[in-house]
């Protein structure tokens, strides 16, 4: 089924939207939901909540995109749950399995010090100014979560390559939320 | 820091997730055809092994009639049943595709256009070109010809895009290849490099036997001041900064009648985004790259390990590196090579290693070269 035609679905209030939306992003849902809460229990719930979210938001919602609308909520959804897990100690504690992020970040500010930065508006002009092939290997390490050897094979590059293109990603977003928050 | 910066991006704009996922479709596709390829490639061989086993069994049996069944669930089948060689077998085994740089799919006598991985052009010095034939070797055939391609799992993948005898006009297109990688400080272990910090130029170096002496080692700009080219081949290309490295080797004085081979390594800074392609090596004026492209291949190095060790920011990227082999000295005997490569604006500086090895022993590094270009 086409994604507009399930988008239809939901405009039409029917159930089965849900499952055409499970059936062809499920695993995809899934996945983004285990790399951050670390388990596949809280991921399933996460993705149920995830439905449920976009069964209550669409419509009026009219995503262009009902893939990338769908991984949205979820990622907001876990990330949700994972600050809630960790803050009343129900699970111990997940680290989000991206190693590289520690030291790169490290020397720079902790993003909560960007007070006037609209994050929107400064992640999607970082987003913009990097070149396609960066672009499509960063959002697949950081957003959804893929490891560098799946990058490396998905996109046809060496590994190595692959990990300086992220570690210049990394750098520029550093340093272009550095510019726009000395812009303000 | 890490949460936030995660966090962070799912403000991202719905295009760039979805430019992700369809970039995944094409990716996934692309595998799955590979892999229908490489089934088919395998049920082919599958069943020539069994033809080829099946008249082993048979040519057995006439040679001697005593000798037992090698299959005995084949001896026992009812009458009538054969031993089908192979449903797969009445398929073709089609070679459609080579390495894709672009996730093109190219059939044989189809025009397809496919981007040039050089300098700045990068985005708009497509090129479309027709297949003639598609083959698979091990190595490149002998006497490549224009729009000819030679496709192997283990082996580049190159396009010739001029005329494969005319060096410089358009050279040779790589538009996919299998590449080793490595640290660079595995690959400095391995062969004995120096260290890298070492500023060393041109030297002298025992090898096998015998020694050579890098004379001369210039680095010769020939760009003029509107950036065009005023060197002394015709090679294409205004848009790039054209170095030329002038090396005259001399007095190899091994009495072995052996041909030295020299492997030259360009790596350099900044060539993920920009990177530099070797175009041109002549030696005594002669072009000695171009009918033979299998004799240049590329790989990738990664250097991630200088960026750890040293503060030279540039050396933080990929490498590309390019050997080129089949360099033949005899002893004695002196010669100058020119390699020609193109660097983009960006190319901060690189590196050419130059080792000389004896073909007959092929240890290396029988001989060494470092020099840095800034």
């Amino acid at each position: 089924m086409r994604d507009d035609e399930i988008v239809g679905l939901y405009f039409a209030r029917s159930e089965l939207a849900v499952g055409a939306l499970q059936e062809k992003y499920g695993g995809l849902l899934l996945k983004v939901s285990s790399a951050i809460l670390g388990g596949r229990a809280d991921a399933e719930e996460c993705l149920n909540d995830a439905h449920l979210a976009i069964w209550n938001s669409i419509p009026p919602e009219r995503p262009k995109s009902l893939r990338a609308y769908a991984c949205r909520v979820i990622r907001n959804l876990s990330f949700r749950r994972l600050e809630y897990n960790l803050a009343e100690k129900r699970s111990p504690r997940h680290e989000v399995p991206l190693d590289e992020l520690e030291a790169s970040l490290s020397g720079g500010n902790d993003l909560g010090v960007y007070e006037n930065v609209d994050f929107s508006v400064a992640v999607n002009g970082f987003l913009e100014d990097l070149k396609p092939q960066m672009r499509i290997a960063f959002l697949k390490r950081y957003y959804f979560f893929d490891s560098v050897a799946e990058i490396s094979r998905d996109m046809n590059i060496s590994e190595s390559k692959v990990k300086s293109m992220l570690m210049r990603a990394r750098r520029k977003f550093i340093c272009y939320f550095n510019e726009k928050e000395d812009m303000l | 820091m890490k949460f936030q910066f995660l966090k962070a991006l799912n403000h991202a704009d719905e295009k760039y997730i979805e430019e992700v996922l369809q970039y995944d479709d094409s990716s996934r596709s692309e595998r799955s055809y590979k892999m229908r390829i490489f089934m088919n490639f395998t049920a082919a061989a599958a069943c020539a092994a069994l033809v080829l086993g099946a008249g082993a069994v048979a040519f057995g049996r006439s040679a001697d009639p005593h000798t037992p069944p090698i299959s005995p669930a084949a001896e026992n089948m009812p009458d009538g049943e054969t031993t089908e060689p192979n449903a797969a077998s009445k398929d073709s085994v089609e070679i459609v595709e080579v390495e894709p740089t672009y996730n093109e799919r190219i059939a044989s006598g189809e025009t397809v256009t496919v981007e040039t991985h050089i300098g700045e052009r990068i985005e708009h010095q497509n090129f479309a070109f027709t297949l003639k034939d598609i083959t698979v070797s091990p190595t490149f055939p002998e006497g490549i010809t224009k729009a000819d391609i030679a496709c192997s799992p283990a082996v580049a993948a190159y396009v010739s895009t001029g005329d494969a005898n005319e060096v410089g006009e358009n050279g040779y297109t790589q538009i996919g290849y299998e590449s080793s990688h490595y640290d660079y400080s595995e690959y400095a272990a391995e062969h004995g490099l120096p260290p890298i910090e070492s500023e060393e130029g041109c030297g002298s170096e025992e090898s096998g036997g015998g020694r050579y002496t890098a004379r001369s080692l210039e680095v010769i700009d020939v760009v003029d001041e509107n950036g065009l080219y005023q060197g002394p081949m015709d090679v294409p290309d205004e848009a790039y900064k054209w170095v030329f490295l002038e090396l005259e080797i001399e007095n190899l004085t091994d009495e072995k009648q052996v041909e030295y081979m020299a492997d030259m390594e360009l790596n350099g800074g900044d060539l993920i985004e920009h990177p530099m392609t070797a175009l041109c090596i002549t030696e005594d004026g002669e072009p000695i790259i171009g009918p033979h492209p299998y004799s240049f291949y590329s790989y990738e190095t990664s250097v991630s390990y200088m960026s750890e060790h040293t503060d030279r920011e540039t050396y933080s990227g990929q490498a590309e590196g390019y050997k080129f082999h089949n360099l033949c000295f005899e002893p004695k005997e002196t010669k100058t090579l020119i390699l020609g490569y193109s660097v983009s604006d960006h190319f901060v500086y690189g590196d050419l290693f130059l080792k000389l090895h004896n073909s007959e022993t092929f240890t290396m590094p029988d001989g060494f070269i470092y020099l840095p270009l800034k």
